[in-house]
């Protein structure tokens, strides 16, 4: 049985890198979760680096986790991955608006 | 000392914190056209703070007896009656202004109203953005108060989408930074999907810091919460909540709580589970499969919104039996102020959850979008006249500021024998969680000081990776640091409380006693020292029975 989820997380900053790249994290996971917890576990036990917003609503609503999740732009705190599966994790805008990794910046008009 | 290494900003008014209080108080303030508003919030208004994750249910009065009544009984008489009178008697007028910028308020029952916390917060945003004379620093974590002659006179702040540390000087500061009860706890409805919204009481520490008193701090409220591993600590609606509950045997509990007042907020339902999972007769589960439901529309996005995930997740109680925790989800305790939101020190004032005295020893539900709403308004206006009666203040030392800016950058320096961040926290919600829950005596608490004084210690042997821009590890030490101050002022508020009321239960005093203890606990740093005083009750609208 799989015990792993598998991350390929776009990651940049432009202070420091000449590029985006993307690094791959092996996540050990007994069960499903969803893509938000995914990076906060990464943060905070493999990759202390690694920036995104960990805020959430709760409701979808606020934006906040945003991004895109395997190619398609999707809330973050409700998409579920399983062990065994791979995801690709890219911040929901670059370059336009963008921070750091999968931080991008709240638009005005929002 | 060499010249100052960091930029200043200036305004007449600044406002920390972009929940609905914040946002409110910075609306109202900008009204005086002539006036400079900042509004520094760690994340985007709207996309950070509770007041996005809240149901948005508001308390209106059927008459003003009637709600001082409801929220002073509820509180044990621990309330500032004055602060309760102003706001029972403003609630109203406050709606009506709200009302002016288009947000959508849907009145459900006589003495209710749904004030949606994301679209408040949109909506006010935008209006915010219109106003020439408002600054929005957003992704902007203030670290420390200015205090210059006994008067707040700015704030330190890093900008964390590039790690530049600046400060902030105002003739008024409003601090409107939310709640302390969430992050110091390993379950808490705060975190709704199981991952930090940060609410980790760093008005409460920096207030507290720059000498202000904090009160009744050991009043936290701790409620039911879905164990679902999968959605953690997701909120239901208070209808949800109802019962009936049962034990691991399948005996019930309680088949409906409705006569508790406060219903999922009263403390005395939340002590009886903690009893009932003590004795081993967990796990707790709620089960409304057999109710009837009405399946009422709602006209709230937020409320169809959230209905809908609850279905699709599989966790809706009408449809599954679902397990049940205990978690905090509210702090009465905070920042002393009137009812004009005046803290204790001179320049600076406190709205929402952050002040302390309003809901004494229980919060109802409902009641925290009231206090949200009025005292937005009221620390905006109050703030407002202050910066128009007071000259910003040109001289002051910079070695606070420059001492301050040493602390923050200190956590981008490897130490000796380094620590991780998450390591630390765990270790500290363990100790809440241990002793300083929902029952609590006196040699747990004194366990607990002697475990907060250690990890205490240990903070200055957190370590960040050292770059600057969104730096998450960087942001969450500062704020750790502030959070271990406002656990230790929690157990030595709880220790000196020698008696149970509201919240607070002692098992080695299990009774209320109103002979000595219509008290407010007072906490306040002299000297660089805790110091705890006592300071009494004013009965200005309702004195409790003698005998009772």
């Amino acid at each position: 049985m799989n015990t792993h989820i598998t991350a390929n997380v776009f990651r940049f900053n432009p202070d420091t890198d000449r590029e985006p790249f993307y690094k791959k994290y092996r996540v050990k996971s007994d069960g499903e979760m969803s893509v938000l917890v995914l990076l906060d576990r990464i943060q905070r036990e493999i990759d202390q680096t690694l920036s995104f917003r960990s805020f959430c609503c709760g409701l979808q609503m606020c934006r906040s986790c945003l991004m895109k999740i395997n190619h398609k732009k999707k809330f973050a705190c409700l998409t579920i991955v399983k062990p065994g599966e791979k995801v690709v994790i890219e911040p929901a805008t670059y370059p336009e608006l963008h921070i750091k990794d999968l931080v991008v910046k709240l638009p005005d008009k929002e | 000392m060499k010249s100052q290494e960091y930029t200043i900003k200036e305004c007449d008014v600044l406002v920390i914190g972009g929940g609905g209080s914040g946002v409110l108080a910075a609306i109202e303030a900008s009204t005086h056209k002539n006036l400079k508003i900042i509004l520094a919030s760690k994340g985007p208004i709207g996309q950070s703070g509770l007041t996005p994750t809240a149901n948005g249910g508001t308390a209106l009065p059927a008459s003003v007896d009637e709600m001082i009544k409801e929220m002073v009984t509820g509180g044990s008489f621990l309330n500032d009656q004055k602060i309760v009178w102003f706001m029972a008697n403003e609630i109203q007028n406050a709606i009506e202004k709200l009302k002016q910028f288009a947000i959508p308020i849907i009145s459900y029952n006589p003495t209710r109203a749904c004030v949606p916390g994301p679209e408040t917060l949109q909506v006010l945003r935008r209006e915010l953005i219109k106003r020439p004379n408002v600054k929005l620093f957003e992704d902007t974590l203030i670290s420390s108060l200015i205090k210059s002659d006994g008067r707040i006179v700015g704030a330190t702040a890093l900008d964390l989408t590039t790690g530049e540390f600046f400060t902030i000087e105002a003739k008024a500061t409003i601090i409107a930074t939310g709640g302390y009860a969430g992050e110091l706890y390993p379950h808490t409805s705060n975190n709704p999907f199981g991952v930090t919204t940060d609410a980790s009481g760093t008005g409460h520490a920096m207030a507290y810091l720059a000498g202000a008193e904090l009160i009744d701090m050991e009043m936290i409220q701790f409620v039911p919460l879905p164990a679902n591993p999968q959605c953690l600590h997701l909120r239901y609606f208070p209808d949800f909540w109802a019962g009936p509950y049962t034990n691991r045997h399948g005996d019930v509990l309680e088949s409906n709580i409705d006569s508790y007042p406060g219903k999922s907020y009263s403390h005395l339902f939340v002590q009886k589970l903690f009893r009932e999972l003590a004795k081993g007769n967990g796990p707790i589960f709620i089960d409304q499969r057999d109710l009837q439901v009405q399946a009422a529309g709602s006209k709230v996005k937020s409320w169809d919104q959230r209905r809908k995930l609850f279905k699709a997740l599989g966790i809706d109680p009408h449809e599954n039996k679902i397990e049940i925790i205990i978690g905090s989800h509210f702090g009465m305790g905070g920042i002393r102020v009137n009812e004009k939101t005046e803290t204790t020190i001179t320049g600076l004032f406190a709205a929402g959850e952050v002040m302390g005295g309003v809901h004494g020893g229980m919060r109802i539900p409902g009641y925290s979008f009231t206090q949200m709403i009025v005292f937005g308004f009221e620390a905006g206006k109050q703030a407002a006249h202050y910066a128009l009666e007071h000259q910003r203040k040109e001289e002051f030392s910079q070695a606070l500021i420059e001492h301050e800016k040493e602390k923050i950058f200190h956590f981008l320096t490897e130490p000796n024998n380094p620590l991780s961040g998450a390591e630390l926290k765990k270790q500290l919600q363990q100790v809440m969680n241990d002793h300083v829950f929902v029952v609590r005596d006196k040699e747990g608490l004194e366990k607990a000081t002697k475990v907060i004084r250690a990890i205490k210690r240990d903070v200055s042997r957190l370590s960040a990776p050292t770059f600057r821009r969104f730096n998450l590890e960087w942001a969450r030490s500062i704020e750790f640091a502030l959070m271990v101050d406002v656990a230790e002022v929690i157990v030595e508020s709880a220790q000196m409380r020698e008696e149970s009321r509201g919240a607070h239960f002692r098992n080695d005093f299990p009774h209320e006693d109103n002979d000595k203890w219509l008290q407010h606990t007072v906490t306040q740093l002299k000297g660089g020292q805790l110091t705890l005083h006592t300071s009494p009750i004013e009965f200005y609208r309702m004195k409790p029975e003698a005998s009772s």
